[in-house]
């Protein structure tokens, strides 16, 4: 069973990262092709980190959001730590880098 | 020109995650690749309806396309012709193997994959991998799509996997099934 991720629009975005200690925003696309594996690389993962909040963002529907963020390839992961952008993924990756890079951060 | 387009039912990109396919894999990062939308058609038969539009099996050979395997009834249609209730994907795969092998170059081979939505395990999707690589190192152009995802839920994923010698329609958006046809036909001009 696959954990379904929050679906963020822009004006969820900003609280969604602030009230979070540590949360990850996958920034796809429908048409991207490497979005769909990466998402479901992520969907994964979830559970691995209950303290961890995951969001998606249609850079599609809310273009403005990716502007915010800088997001200029798909897909890109971004990773904050109360409400700053520490780390940031763009491609797919391989599950055990994404788990690495998010222990590392959970265990700080 | 050696050309063929292969539709496998119900390979969703998500199954490229979970099972890790190591020739589709390769593909994915190394030819055209899209994504196909289609939240209507989620049936062999309806998706292929829609994706033949006007098209009738006895007008695919005037426009020098082979069908082969297509699920628009049971047995299905071209050659093999294959009863999906008594066939395994491996039996599936080793039969329109057979007949891809007995064709090429004589036009664009228009298959269609039908157990995997069925089977779904890794094993089964390695197979196709498997046969999959055999097929595309025989050919000079090719699409290899899926109408629409894997099950989710009590329904089925509504994106499909695109990779090809063709580049998708339009860049920013998903492919859609009624565009799928020009795409096919133009695998033999290239």
């Amino acid at each position: 069973m696959q954990v379904e991720m929050e679906c963020l629009s822009e004006d969820q975005v900003r609280e969604f990262i602030e009230n979070s200690e540590i949360a990850v925003i996958d920034f796809w696309a429908p048409w991207c092709a490497p979005c769909h594996v990466l998402h479901r690389i992520v969907q994964g993962i979830i559970p691995m980190f209950p303290e961890v909040k995951f969001g998606r963002v249609d850079t599609q529907k809310n273009p403005e959001v990716a502007d915010q963020f800088s997001v200029y390839g798909l897909p890109t992961l971004i990773v904050f730590s109360h409400g700053e952008p520490v780390d940031r993924i763009v491609g797919v990756v391989p599950r055990e880098l994404l788990l690495s890079k998010l222990r590392s951060l959970v265990d700080d | 020109m050696k050309a063929a387009a292969v539709g496998i039912m119900g390979l969703g990109y998500e199954h490229l995650a979970d099972c890790q396919p190591k020739f589709l894999n390769n593909l994915l990062n190394s030819v055209p690749r899209g994504v196909i939308e289609n939240s209507d058609h989620q049936t062999p038969k309806s998706a292929w309806l829609t994706v033949l539009g006007n098209m009738r099996i006895g007008d695919m050979q005037k426009q020098s396309l082979i069908p082969s395997n297509i699920p628009l009834a049971n047995p299905t249609i071209g050659y093999p012709s294959l009863d999906v209730e008594k066939t395994t994907l491996k039996g599936e795969l080793e039969a329109v193997s057979d007949e891809f092998k007995r064709m090429l170059g004589r036009g664009t081979i228009v298959m269609s994959i039908n157990l995997y939505e069925i089977d779904g395990s890794c094993t089964g999707l390695n197979l196709i991998d498997k046969y999959l690589e055999e097929m595309h190192s025989a050919l000079d152009s090719f699409l290899f799509f899926s109408p629409y995802g894997g099950q989710q839920g009590t329904g089925k994923g509504k994106y499909g996997i695109y990779m090809s010698t063709l580049q998708r329609p339009y860049e920013d958006q998903t492919i859609k099934l009624e565009q799928l046809m020009p795409l096919i036909l133009n695998l033999g001009h290239f």
